[in-house]
């Protein structure tokens, strides 16, 4: 077992407009899976991943990754998590607009402890000839690409992506996708991928489905496709 | 309009910047008000007090007495007013009382506590005096052999500034004082000395002055406006008043500038908010509106609380500046058109840029404003080191330098202001001191100037005889004409290449003189001897290197010929060592250290501006440092946000984000200084135009070292408070509005 939540709890608000963001919730992901988790807007799955990122505290419950307890984390622990174990991919790529694709791998180069060779991660991700670019100077399907390279240079042991294609129109979503499965495949990383795009949980290894916090659904999936077979 | 809730709203979560700016703007007014009402009270204080006591145009003294027939015989022939000023110096155990005989006439005294004299055991005292040494009414005091009885005191308005003696540069309130008696009285002391005062009204002077001359011999002819002892008055009022109109230029236009940029970014920081509210349907008009409302808080708080503040202190401070002057009961009042567009104009200016930017931003796409990406101009400035192998920090910082010319525009202006105000009380400081050291080596190497009450021929006393007399030009300002030789072994004239002059070549002018007169060499110059009122026109040869006298030297023979006497005579003397010269042959005894002491004593009189600017300074320096910096960590919220996701801890974030500034920080303090000595200097030509002297603007490694510090301790200190700000940036808000 690479992840798990026992019964997760995270609240917002107080009183009558209190809210489960997280209630009680508990699942497993195991070690090299990608987990495609569903739900429609308000469920809980982006709590779910900024918990999983140490992006934030559980109010009850434990979180579980790898080796590493993060319900007891304070915040420097929590830093050292996410610097160390955890690449991020956001749906507005949230790259800074002031550094060119290289820079902008490099922030994270910098402060990893092993970190991937540049070049090899910009031609993985098809992206060496834009290595000058500045974001804006990019599509953007091309800056998410630059944000899976940034996530995924420190060699990370979790992958974390956030609508990664909720920006992205069907070819560039269907071309990123694919990358994620080619990382996947080249590092073995654990990948979490949250959506509401019910298409995209055919790439994955196994499917978890939320609603209101909780967990409706947690399977394996059988009929696994290709990426770049779906049709998004 | 519900939307205006946000005001009190957005006061509490901005409170920092509404404090900084709010304070700026107080800061600034104050400043400038302060100096202005206080030199403006003066001006008015000496103005009405001269007016209602009658105060001389001129005071002369003749070798032929003048009787009170003739006076009156002048007085129709020439249209003016003469009155004798009879008075005693009498010491008392080491203190000089200057016993006057009452005028009617001109300089009359007023009393200014307790009653005129009415008995002949009675006397009256200048106001100064009786207040340093605490004498009271009803109290007894020792003048020559007889004690009298204190009713009242007084002050004279020749005499504001108390000046023991006309060449003397520093008051005397602790060993010398004015004393008025009866008429009885003063007549059983005896009159031994008898000046003239007089007042032109529309009478000529130029004739009156030849007139007395030729009938009575004039030996000293002083103008109002010569006499330190009414002049220095006005010139503290000058000064004050021209320092306020120096700083009017600088600062408020600076911080009106600062504020108004700092507005600007923050309406632009708030580009999604009015994209939504376009969309919602708000109109521009209401946006406009709306977002002046925000820019009028500091400026309508600032303006007002500044000229509430000067109100409070600006009496203080112009009491405070008058110390070393009799007391005068000044009136600060502020001037309601000056208090209104005080208000009014950082509050218009504020609100221009407010609405200024609201309108820039909503002629953009409002999809462009609902991302956060209406802002986005041509950033060529990212080709930057784009292929240079070097850190990313390194890019990063130098990017959001020069792609936020905006924000490293407040950051400069921020530290530029902190600096100038630093350094030119430091730097006022400094060349006072400076002056104080160099003047007396400018001035000569004599230790001793006898100033001698009657011409003698050669030199039956030692030293170097000399022939000094005071002159005027045509406007009536005086100046020194220093006859002596080339042989004078306490002179080292030199011209402001640094050559030897020879004086025996032509007549050669001080360079102070030659700034204050805008004179080089070969320009004429006509001269009027004050006493005869012959002028003459004179060719200038060359510029002596020398700022401290406002002087003409030549040889001996043409000062004699100018003056109609023989070559032989001198009127004094200079040596390095005491000569021994019989007291009632001198008029004046100038020690050089006793000089050096004075001016000391006349630039403390600056002193209190100069700490007061200091002080204000500071404040200013770290109310728009951080302002300035304050808005690194506004702008730089997604990006400092990233960092954390990416597992930044907030140390490395601090010297990723808040180290961007650091070079503007010795450029600001840098670019202080020219303009600390552009103004300096400025200030100290309008100084040189009192004094006669002009002081090098000079500011002192160890100033420099101590505004260096203040600066730092302001910028580095703005950032430590800043880096809670840092800190307490959220990771998860801040990325949901990140897009590029």
């Amino acid at each position: 077992m690479f992840i798990a939540l026992k019964n997760a709890t995270k609240k917002y608000g107080e009183g009558e407009s209190l809210v489960y963001a997280l209630d009680h919730t508990s699942l497993e992901i195991e070690k090299g899976e990608i987990c495609v988790i569903l739900g429609p807007s308000g469920s809980g799955k982006s709590t779910m991943l900024n918990m999983l990122g140490g992006l934030d505290h559980l109010d009850e419950g434990e979180i579980i990754v790898g080796e590493r307890n993060l319900s007891g984390y304070r915040s420097k622990k929590l830093t050292e998590y996410r610097k160390e174990d955890v690449g991020f991919v956001f749906q507005f790529y949230n790259l800074i607009p002031d550094l060119t694709v290289e820079e902008n791998i490099q922030v994270v180069s910098d402060i990893a402890e092993n970190p991937l060779d540049i070049t090899e991660v910009l031609e993985a991700m098809g992206m060496e000839k834009y290595r000058y670019r500045f974001p804006r100077e990019l599509s953007g399907g091309q800056q998410q690409r630059v944000a899976i390279a940034r996530a995924i240079i420190k060699n990370p042991k979790l992958l974390l992506c956030d609508e990664l294609t909720g920006a992205l129109d069907t070819k560039s979503s269907k071309t990123v996708l694919e990358f994620i499965e080619k990382i996947n495949q080249l590092y073995h990383t654990t990948t979490v991928i949250i959506t509401h795009n019910e298409a995209i949980a055919q790439m994955a290894d196994r499917v978890i489905y939320i609603k209101d916090g909780k967990v409706q659904e947690n399977r394996l999936n059988e009929q696994k496709r290709p990426a770049g077979e779906l049709e998004l | 309009m519900t939307l205006n809730k946000r005001y009190s709203r957005s006061i509490k979560s901005n409170l920092s910047f509404y404090v900084s700016t709010t304070i700026l703007t107080v800061m600034t007014l104050v400043l400038v008000f302060i100096m202005y009402m206080g030199g403006k009270a003066i001006w008015e204080f000496g103005d009405k007090f001269f007016v209602r006591q009658n105060l001389e145009d001129a005071e002369f003294e003749t070798y032929l007495p003048i009787s009170a027939e003739a006076e009156n015989e002048l007085e129709k022939e020439f249209g003016v007013t003469i009155e004798a000023q009879y008075y005693n110096n009498i010491e008392t155990k080491g203190t000089t009382a200057r016993v006057f005989k009452k005028t009617h006439e001109i300089n009359l005294y007023s009393i200014t506590e307790g009653k005129d004299i009415t008995a002949n055991d009675e006397v009256i005292l200048s106001e100064g005096y009786a207040v340093f040494n605490e004498i009271t009414i009803g109290d007894t005091i020792q003048i020559g052999e007889k004690v009298y009885t204190v009713t009242g005191f007084f002050q004279r308005p020749d005499y504001l500034y108390m000046l023991q003696n006309e060449g003397d540069a520093y008051k005397n309130v602790t060993t010398f004082f004015l004393a008025y008696v009866t008429d009885e009285e003063f007549e059983e002391i005896g009159s031994e000395n008898c000046l003239y005062l007089v007042r032109y009204g529309e009478g000529d002077s130029g004739e009156f002055r030849k007139a007395v001359n030729e009938r009575y011999y004039m030996s000293s002819y002083l103008t109002a406006q010569e006499n330190m002892r009414i002049d220095m008055v006005k010139m503290q009022a000058d000064l004050m008043v021209y320092m306020a109109y120096g700083l009017l230029v600088v600062m408020p236009l600076i911080v009106v500038v600062l504020v108004s940029i700092v507005i600007n970014r923050k309406v632009k920081s708030e580009q999604k908010l009015i994209g939504t509210l376009t969309a919602l349907g708000y109109k521009k008009r209401k946006l406009m509106l709306h977002y002046a409302g925000f820019a009028m808080i500091p400026g309508l708080l600032g303006g007002l609380l500044g000229v509430g503040l000067s109100l409070v202190f600006a009496q203080s401070f112009g009491e405070l500046c008058l110390m070393d002057y009799e007391p005068m009961r000044i009136e600060c009042h502020m001037n309601p058109v000056m208090a209104l567009v005080s208000i009014l104009l950082p509050t218009f200016m504020y609100v221009l840029a407010a609405m200024h930017s609201v309108n820039k931003l909503l002629k953009k796409d409002t999809v462009l404003l609902l991302s956060s990406n209406a802002d986005q101009g041509k950033k060529s400035y990212r080709n930057l080191l784009r292929k240079k192998k070097i850190s990313f920090r390194i890019k990063y910082a130098l990017r959001s330098l020069i792609g936020n010319p905006g924000r490293s525009f407040v950051v400069l202006l921020g530290i530029f202001l902190g600096s100038f105000i630093a350094l030119l009380g430091f730097g006022l400081m400094d060349t006072m001191e400076n002056t104080q050291i160099n003047m007396v080596d400018e001035m000569g190497s004599y230790e001793y100037q006898y100033v001698l009450k009657e011409r003698i021929e050669g030199s039956e006393y030692g030293g170097e005889p000399l022939i000094l007399f005071v002159m005027e030009d045509t406007s009536g300002e005086q100046f020194q004409m220093i006859g002596t030789e080339d042989t004078n072994p306490y002179l080292d004239l030199k011209d402001v290449d640094g050559n030897s002059v020879h004086l025996k070549d032509g007549y050669y002018i001080t360079s102070v003189m030659a700034k204050l007169r805008n004179l080089e060499a070969g320009d004429k110059m006509m001269l009027c001897n004050p006493l005869t009122m012959e002028e003459t026109e004179i060719t200038v040869s060359g510029i002596i290197d020398n700022d401290m006298q406002n002087a003409v030297f030549t040889n001996r023979a043409r000062v004699a010929k100018l003056l109609g006497i023989d070559e032989s005579i001198s009127n004094v003397i200079m040596s390095d060592v005491s000569l021994e010269i019989p007291e009632k042959k001198l008029m004046q005894t100038i020690k050089k250290s006793d000089a050096k002491e004075q001016f000391q004593n006349m630039t403390n009189q600056m002193n209190t501006m100069i700490y007061f600017i200091i002080g204000m300074g500071a404040v200013i320096c770290v109310a728009s440092i951080y302002v300035a910096v304050n808005m690194l960590v506004a702008e730089n919220r997604a990006n400092i946000s990233m960092l954390k996701v990416l597992g930044y801890d907030d140390k490395n974030i601090n010297q990723i984000v808040l180290r961007i500034n650091h070079i503007l920080v010795p450029i600001g303090f840098l670019l202080g200084i020219p303009a600390v000595f552009a103004l300096s200097n400025w200030f100290m030509m309008l100084l040189a135009g009192f004094i006669g002297m002009l002081p090098k603007t000079y500011i002192a490694p160890e100033s420099l070292l101590y505004t260096a510090v203040l600066i730092g301790i302001s910028y580095f200190g703005s950032l430590f408070l800043l880096r809670r700000k840092v800190s307490k940036v959220d990771m998860v808000e801040s990325l949901k509005g990140n897009r590029e």
